[in-house]
């Protein structure tokens, strides 16, 4: 028996059968909750037990906060960076408030490259973050040793290399969050 | 005095600090040493209900005074940041240090008992060595926390202070 056209039906996700399949609108709740809870839980990578003899492991936090930056802009708005730094801050071990700085001062810069480039391509993208990386790294080796002892610079590098060939990857997360984000 | 594990570290930063699993619940307090069965692992500087936060020795802000263990020739330990600690003797001219030796504590000034291992010598500079401490934050399976050393001696002397500057002097 031959099957009319108006008998074929599309894929449907289980549960959703009765759902319509079109002018659906996504989730307000996961439209914003997944670039904050992203960054946070990305913040809070140094929780889990990691040791390292020195600083090594790449401010994921930071790297999720720049991918969506600079993936998305408008998404987060420019005084963002307070918020999502001071949490960054309380998990980082740094002294509170100086990520809540940086992150705002690397906004700025964003702010302003966005004001004078505004078609940018991927490895564009990837070099100011490489450079807000090294700044906000170098930043906060610097406050660490205003009120402390602080060590040299150079114990910096290992973390600075890791964390700019890192960024590919966590903009590639970014990227997949941000299409879960906006599915309907 | 009470024994926990360490459960994180601050791996992203240039301070050194890793977390303990146990906090005042056991009675832990500031200022308290900190070591593993290897040696030295650092001191407490704050305490949570349940957690306590430890700067080890690694720290460019932790000084430790030590000694060799072969002659007791004093010198102190600062940390470098990157898991090695520079270790500078009391006294003038040429390191005396040699690839190899053993660092310990000396208890000098309370706080760390004396004879905890801490450091093996593995390279000389020109005014002291680099050692690698004993205790690795990475591999330790347990953490001890002691009484500071001569704790009531110290509290005593800072009392007695007779310019009450010291008395400020809050560990």
């Amino acid at each position: 028996m031959k099957i009319p056209v108006s008998a074929i039906r599309l894929p449907t996700r289980p549960g959703r059968e009765y759902e319509s399949r079109f002018d659906r609108e996504q989730s307000m709740l996961k439209m914003l909750a997944i670039p904050i809870a992203s960054i946070i839980l990305a913040s809070m990578v140094t929780t889990l037990p990691i040791f390292s003899a020195g600083p090594l492991l790449p401010p994921f936090g930071l790297l999720m906060f720049l991918s969506w930056r600079l993936m998305r802009p408008g998404l987060l708005p420019i005084w963002s960076g307070v918020p999502f730094g001071l949490m960054d801050d309380l998990f980082s071990g740094q002294p509170f408030g100086s990520a809540g700085l940086l992150w705002s001062l690397a906004m700025l810069v964003v702010e302003i490259i966005d004001s004078r480039a505004i078609w940018r391509d991927y490895l564009q993208d990837w070099l100011i973050a490489a450079l807000l990386i090294i700044a906000v790294l170098v930043g906060g080796w610097w406050f660490a040793g205003l009120a402390h002892a602080a060590p040299k610079p150079e114990i910096l590098f290992p973390q600075i290399l890791l964390s700019i060939l890192l960024y590919p990857l966590v903009v590639r997360i970014c990227a997949r969050l941000d299409s879960w984000r906006l599915a309907t | 005095m009470a024994v926990g594990r360490l459960i994180s570290s601050t791996a992203s930063s240039t301070r050194r600090v890793a977390t303990l699993s146990i906090g005042r619940n056991f009675g832990v307090e500031r200022a308290q040493p900190v070591r593993g069965p290897a040696g030295l692992i650092g001191r407490v500087i704050e305490t949570g209900p349940t957690t306590a936060r430890v700067l080890l020795v690694t720290d460019s802000e932790n000084l430790v005074p030590v000694m060799r263990a072969s002659d007791g020739l004093p010198a102190f330990s600062s940390g470098l940041g990157n898991g090695l600690v520079l270790i500078k003797p009391l006294n003038l001219g040429e390191s005396p240090f040699k690839v190899g030796d053993i660092i310990v504590t000396s208890g000098n000034g309370g706080l760390y008992g004396a004879n905890i291992p801490f450091a093996r010598v593995i390279r000389k500079t020109s005014d002291g060595a680099l050692g690698m401490p004993f205790a690795d934050p990475a591999n330790t399976p347990y953490a001890v926390v002691m009484k500071p050393y001569l704790g009531e001696a110290r509290a005593a002397q800072q009392a007695l202070a007779p310019d009450g500057e010291t008395k400020e002097v809050a560990e």
